[in-house]
């Protein structure tokens, strides 16, 4: 076989840029995935982010994924904490700020991904935190100053049930309110 | 078994009963039947993946089929009367369509002849 040609299937996003997360106490390393199969990970399944973790697991580590279910009670939470995590490392920025503007995304996907398809980003083509960046400074345009400090209210907000937001949350609020 | 199942299909006529799953347990068990695909793939010849696809039923079952149902499930593989596109047919049918309680609520009014009485 011919060095440097793309086996056909797979994926464009680098070896490198692996994702290996912790669960059950073990490393999990997960498939090399684009920004576009990320964000139809989150569209899929919003609310649980299942198809992140453990949808996005390798075929090798299915039959240690079930053992792992038989030994532990608690599965679906830690899936979810996990999810999270990996979103978070996936994208390069808390996962919450991915999480609001990956829907905010889907939510106007044919405007968003046309402006940046039309600009050279394939989210078919690119790792998801790249993408986002794209898909951020794309979004941000649009706004006013004050329309953009709603937007970055809207990113900082956790969804409801969830922890980590409680600092971003603050500075967002304390930056709108000096203003 | 465990429990009531959250929706029987009927499978070769029996009744099948299939656990409530949440959506982390779906994915699974899509994952447990893409791996089981693929790996039936390089083996080549069907008869000789009988054993891969009972372990892989083995692993499905350990998600979704109720304890009392896995022995009728298992013989319906192996006989060829079944198989695991069935399996995922079945799992995709119990998440889009869940059971109602109250069919009629969204049972669609028939079109054509009334009945008799009510003419």
């Amino acid at each position: 076989m011919r060095s440097g040609r793309r086996r056909r299937g797979a994926s464009p996003v680098r070896p490198d840029d692996t994702i290996v997360v912790t669960c059950v106490r073990r490393g999990w390393a997960l498939r090399d995935c684009t920004a576009f199969e990320w964000l139809m990970a989150v569209n899929s399944d919003p609310e649980r982010l299942s198809r992140i973790f453990p949808g996005m697991i390798r075929p090798k580590d299915v039959e240690a994924m079930v053992a792992a279910m038989e030994a532990f009670d608690d599965m679906d939470r830690r899936w979810l904490n996990v999810a999270r995590k990996a979103l978070q490392y996936a994208s390069g920025r808390d996962w919450w700020r991915a999480y609001n503007l990956m829907r905010t995304c889907l939510d106007e996907w044919t405007f968003i991904n046309g402006v940046l398809l039309t600009k050279g980003c394939d989210a078919r083509r690119m790792p998801l935190s790249s993408w986002l960046d794209a898909a951020y400074v794309t979004k941000a345009k649009t706004f006013d100053e004050n329309g953009f400090k709603a937007f970055e209210m809207r990113l900082n907000q956790v969804p409801a049930g969830a922890q980590g937001g409680g600092t971003a949350q603050r500075q967002a609020l304390m930056a709108f309110a000096a203003d | 078994m465990t429990g009531t199942p959250a929706f029987t299909v009927e499978i070769n006529g029996v009744e099948v009963g299939f656990r409530d799953l949440s959506p982390g347990q779906v994915t699974m068990a899509n994952l447990i039947i893409q791996k089981a695909r693929r790996d039936a793939r390089k083996v080549g010849e069907v008869r000789a993946s009988v054993d891969l696809l009972s372990s892989m039923l083995n692993m499905v079952e350990s998600i979704i089929i109720e304890d009392e149902d896995r022995e009728h499930v298992l013989d319906s593989m192996l006989t060829g009367q079944m198989d695991l596109s069935d399996i995922y047919r079945i799992l995709r049918r119990g998440q889009a369509d869940p059971p109602q309680d109250d069919e009629d609520a969204v049972r669609p009014e028939k079109k054509g002849r009334k009945p008799r009485a009510a003419r």
